[in-house]
């Protein structure tokens, strides 16, 4: 049931009214809606996988209250073990057991050992990473006294399974939303219209720039041995669009939803393609997941590593993307994608400008060739090491560089499907366009400063009219379902 | 005034009429929406929806072969019965079971004619019919307009699938007259022989079988055309082995489910002139055959 389909539009629109009308004089009531659409809706995906997100809840649920009703600390942090190594243990079992049990016999096998590694026929669960990242904040925020343990049982289990945000997020803290779960929802219809603006403008993003976007860079990339150089950088260009278009429309429409629930979900996304520098393009891109490990993994290891000044840093940095990488899946191709981007940071750190932050000014401003060539810079930087995250492997992801860096990358421009990628391309401009005039709002489309309704509605239904017309057919999934 | 649930869910439902007339009128405009991989069957189904198609004693059924080789004007002047031709490009004899187990009890028809070839044993099924036969009578007859949201397709690939597909034309009748002038003949499909028998040839045989067993269940007349075949493609050497074994298939499958065969593989009679290739009959073939058809059947459709 993906935010985009028929079946959830259906399920939502029930759902909507049932909450608002039939359930809205009661907090108990509320929650256990929530609780009872979280898990139909996760169940609509694949049932057997609702036992483990169940198990998972209950177990992290009575670990926080034991953390926290603990005196010692050594048991304290003996039971923030036992929960790290039921979350993370999952995570490794569904996500990275066979990659390792592949990797290793390799491994062996290149020493000239005969390993045959037991390979197992395992589904990923949808929304496991982003799930088992929130129950592990929550239980680290409780062992550092940070917050008060949940003790209301539905609040939690909401927490945990709040449908919006469970297949790709945001990575909620349970200090951002537990607190909205523990107090009865009155509608707001401000906030419903803004949700509802988010909707349009993420399913904007999602239907008609990535989808179209994905089925020229498919191709790309399937025929990249064929393809000239040129159409080759064009593919990675136009699959760094796509992947933002995706994720950021995904989050648009997420946190939408949740507005429409009357819930303010944690931001994901703030307009990277405007970050004038890598550290500022990371402080944009997925918020959510990047701040949690810079707090759970970045910060701690900064603070031991402090002894040995820039090299302690630059260690932290790199282990942390490396990490992010990681969290991506199971590959080589990931780890090495996140361990690029640490390196990237290098000169920042060296120079000592990471902490720094410039605030981006509203509306309009004077052209400065300075900055936009640094906005250039940062997003062809982005896109070649995004070639890596996009490739099935290494030796892929090598050949697509080599293709890029030869001589065909001056020949004329070949485009597989043209039907699909030409018109888009205005759409893009549009995309950046109207991102680039609305970057201090928390989305494009919050255009109450327009004050005469009829030019608002004008707006919708052009945006309407072009996600009816020049949406992708075929629909691909949200490409963070897989993470 | 503070604004409530009520003002936002009338206004959200506002906001989405004009895009209920806007599928209203693409239904309209005949920009039907893309149900499933034939734009034939899609265009098809929207045709015999606006007609309201009721209750056809005579149904036609199977790939091209029926559509092009039966001329409906004459067979309606001649029985003077409710009659309807369903066929499809390309359809297999496991599409067309699929088909028939819908419309036979839309519209209980007293006699099924499908005209074949070898064509109609050579493919798996094809699963995108399903998007059509899986969706609710009511929403079929009387809601078409939500296959456009059901199986979405922007209104871009629409219009190019129209665009594409600009020269169907089916008559009130849903059949199709092949006339293609000579100067505009694809010459490469003159000859072009079709790989037969394939690896799904036997499974479409079962499929065969099951429709002739699903119509005498139904007590429905089937009647089974072997349809004409270009004389070059039986000089081939090794050609005659393969069509009588063929032939042979189909009659004791017909026979063994008390339905009617005929074979019209005669190349006296459909001489090259009558075909668009190896297999179809252009539109004066299509006279032709069905004056033949007219002969045989007299007897039998009463």
């Amino acid at each position: 049931m993906a935010f985009n389909s028929l079946s959830f539009a259906v399920f939502f629109c029930l759902f909507l009214f049932a909450y608002w009308r039939l359930v809205q004089k009661s907090l108990t009531l509320q929650n256990l809606l929530i609780l009872a659409g979280s898990y139909l809706f996760y169940a609509w995906w694949d049932w057997r996988f609702l036992f483990l997100l169940i198990g998972n809840t209950a177990l992290n649920f009575l670990l926080g209250i034991a953390i926290a009703d603990t005196k010692k600390e050594a048991d304290r942090s003996w039971l923030l073990a036992a929960g790290l190594i039921q979350g993370l243990g999952c995570l490794f079992f569904f996500k990275y057991y066979n990659f390792f049990a592949v990797s290793l016999s390799n491994c062996f096998s290149s020493l000239g050992f005969k390993a045959d590694m037991h390979t197992l026929n395992i589904i990923l669960p949808l929304g496991i990473s982003f799930y088992t990242f929130r129950t592990i904040s929550y239980l680290l925020d409780v062992k550092r006294n940070k917050i008060e343990p949940v003790r209301d049982w539905l609040a939690f289990f909401c927490y945990v399974a709040f449908f919006p945000c469970l297949t790709a997020g945001p990575i909620d803290r349970a200090g951002t939303l537990v607190p909205q779960l523990q107090v009865r929802r009155v509608f707001d219809y401000d906030q419903a219209s803004d949700g509802m603006r988010q909707i349009l403008w993420g399913l904007f993003k999602k239907v008609v720039i990535a989808d179209n976007c994905a089925i020229f860079t498919s191709d790309v990339f399937d025929q990249y041995k064929t393809l000239p150089g040129s159409s080759l950088l064009f593919g990675a260009l136009l699959f760094t669009i796509q992947l933002y278009a995706d994720f950021s429309g995904y989050s648009d429409m997420a946190i939408g939803i949740a507005s429409l629930l009357g819930f303010n979900v944690t931001r994901n996304f703030n307009y990277p393609f405007f970050a004038e520098n890598i550290v500022d393009y990371w402080r944009r891109w997925h918020i959510s997941l990047t701040t949690w490990l810079t707090d759970y993994v970045f910060t701690p290891l900064s603070i031991r590593f402090r002894d040995y000044g820039n090299g302690g840093l630059i260690a932290a940095i790199i282990i942390t993307f490396t990490a992010i990488g990681i969290w991506h899946g199971a590959n080589f191709t990931y780890a090495v994608y996140g361990f690029l981007n640490g390196c990237f940071y290098i000169p920042a750190i060296l120079s000592g400008t990471m902490f720094k932050r410039k605030k981006t000014a509203a509306g309009p401003t004077r052209f400065s060739i300075k900055a936009f060539s640094n906005r250039v810079g940062t997003f062809v930087l982005v896109s070649f090491s995004l070639i890596i995250f996009r490739a099935e492997s290494l030796g892929q992801a090598l050949g697509y560089y080599k293709g890029i860096f030869s001589t065909s990358l001056f020949s004329r421009l070949v485009i597989t499907e043209k039907r699909y990628t030409l018109a888009p391309l205005a759409f893009i401009l549009l995309m950046l366009s109207v991102e680039w005039w609305q970057r201090d709002k928390r989305h494009a489309l919050q255009i109450g400063f327009i004050k005469r309704f009829s030019v608002r509605a004008l707006i919708y239904f052009g945006l309407l009219a072009i996600v009816l017309v020049f949406s992708a057919t075929k629909n691909t999934d949200f490409i963070y379902f897989k993470f | 005034m503070k604004r409530g649930f009520n003002f936002f869910a009338l206004k959200s439902l506002l906001f989405m009429i004009p895009v209920v007339i806007g599928f209203v009128i693409l239904y309209g405009l005949d920009l039907t929406p893309i149900i499933t991989d034939s734009a034939l069957f899609d265009h098809k189904v929207a045709a015999m929806q606006k007609q309201k198609v009721k209750g056809v004693k005579i149904m036609a059924i199977g790939s091209s072969i029926t559509l092009y080789s039966i001329n409906s004007a004459m067979l309606v002047q001649h029985y003077r019965m409710p009659y309807y031709n369903f066929s499809c490009w390309r359809l297999q004899m496991s599409d067309i079971l699929a088909q028939l187990k819908v419309y036979v009890p839309e519209h209980h028809p007293e006699y099924v004619i499908i005209c074949s070839s070898l064509g109609d044993f050579r493919f798996g099924a094809d699963s995108s019919f399903l998007n059509y036969f899986n969706t609710s009578l009511f929403v079929r007859q009387w809601l078409p307009e939500l296959f456009y949201v059901q199986h979405y397709s922007s209104v871009w690939e629409i219009m190019h699938r129209m665009h594409s597909n600009k020269h169907i034309a089916i008559d009130h009748w849903g059949g199709m007259e092949l006339t293609i002038p000579l100067q505009e003949r694809d010459w490469k499909a003159w000859n072009e022989r079709w790989p037969f028998p394939t690896d799904k040839t036997s499974g479409q045989y079962r499929a065969m079988d099951s429709v002739a067993a699903y119509l005498r269940d139904q007590n429905i007349r089937l009647i089974f055309i072997q349809a004409p075949i270009k004389a070059s493609y039986g000089s081939v050497p090794g050609t005659d082995r393969l069509l009588a074994a063929h032939f042979d298939t189909c009659r004791s499958i017909m026979e063994r489910n008390d339905a009617v065969y005929r074979n019209y593989y005669d190349t006296t009679i459909f001489t090259d002139t009558l075909f668009n290739d190896q297999y179809h009959l252009l539109t004066e073939g299509g006279r032709i055959f069905t004056k033949k058809l007219f002969n045989d059947l007299d007897t039998i459709i009463k």
